[in-house]
């Protein structure tokens, strides 16, 4: 990999983390998947893996229509991505590790600002990247929670994510 | 749509001028937004008219260092850059949506300490930026910064 195709792939990375943490506050699904490779891994705690785009609006869908039941907007959420460290693998792949903290006002008013309180947890995303036509996706994501806070509750609980039936939608 | 090096580039200059931007801040540097902001510059406030022109945004900011200096009051802040991104395939305007974790010391005695005293941090802002060329500089053009999150106790800044 040449230093100016590292560059590209660095920046074409951290665009992919910014797009998907802002997407998913924004509950953005649909700019939020342009983020993803359509056949993605995503992995996350507590739950059987998300296998491709159908499956990650499966998720999302199910937890943000639970959240509008309390109120129309759901929570308030911010993922603040810090840390962010890159490893190219070849000219097409590249790994990460990267550092969040996640900040939550459950059942937002749409009153801001919203109260401060301590972060909800402090994750770890490792990454898998790779380059498909000119362009940088993500391809496979898991997150870790590294640190929780006493705040922190499951988005689902084990009989709705049971209920999600992830992996048996057809591809895309 | 632009090419791969056009859009490092310009998430590159994006980040940069953020970055300036909150060192400025962090350091009571009000003559370097200059070269942060065109001169034309719209900064969007909570619950006040914009400033227009980066004359008047460094007046404000002056106005505010003046204001907590005649009320004994020293302010340290640290504006931490998290997540960016930036829209580099807008081909119409160049746009970029940041958030930043502002941790806030108020020192009410002269010291010469370095050092912070850690608490909470006081605010956790999200920024919507555009960026324009001014000759073969980029800068932001427009700048609003929404407050999300505000610990208790914290107040707007005056």
């Amino acid at each position: 990999m040449t230093e100016t195709q590292r560059l590209i792939m660095e920046s074409s990375c951290r665009q992919l983390l910014g797009l998907y943490l802002t997407c998913v506050d924004a509950k953005n699904l649909g700019a939020m998947l342009e983020a993803f490779a359509p056949d993605v891994e995503w992995v996350r705690p507590g739950m059987p893996p998300m296998l491709g785009h159908a499956d990650i609006r499966t998720f999302f869908e199910t937890l943000w229509t639970k959240q509008s039941k309390v109120t129309p907007l759901g929570d308030l959420t911010r993922h603040l991505l810090t840390t962010v460290s890159l490893q190219p693998r070849t000219e097409d792949r590249a790994s990460g590790i990267s550092y969040a903290m996640v900040f939550r006002a459950r059942a937002f008013d749409g009153k801001l600002p919203a109260p401060l309180s301590e972060p909800e947890l402090i994750v770890e995303y490792r990454d898998e990247f790779s380059r498909c036509g000119g362009d940088w996706r993500i391809r496979r994501h898991e997150a870790r929670h590294i640190f929780r806070s006493a705040l922190w509750q499951p988005s689902l609980s084990e009989q709705e994510v049971a209920g999600l039936n992830l992996g048996t939608a057809p591809p895309a | 749509m632009r090419n791969a090096q056009h859009r490092v580039a310009l998430e590159s200059a994006c980040r940069g001028l953020l970055q300036q931007y909150l060192r400025a801040i962090d350091t009571h540097s009000w003559e370097s937004l200059h070269q942060v902001f065109t001169a034309d510059a719209v900064f969007a406030r909570n619950g006040a008219a914009p400033l227009r022109g980066v004359a008047e945004i460094t007046g404000f900011f002056t106005r505010l260092e003046d204001g907590r200096h005649a009320r004994g009051e020293r302010h340290r802040t640290q504006h931490h850059l998290t997540t960016v991104w930036v829209n580099v395939d807008d081909t119409t305007r160049i746009v970029a949506t940041s958030y930043v974790l502002v941790m806030r010391q108020v020192l009410e005695e002269d010291t010469s300490d370095p050092v912070f005293r850690m608490r909470p941090p006081e605010l956790l802002l999200q920024y919507e930026d555009e960026v324009r060329l001014e000759g073969t500089q980029w800068r932001l053009c427009r700048h609003e910064a929404r407050h999300l999150f505000r610990a208790a106790g914290a107040v707007a800044p005056r």
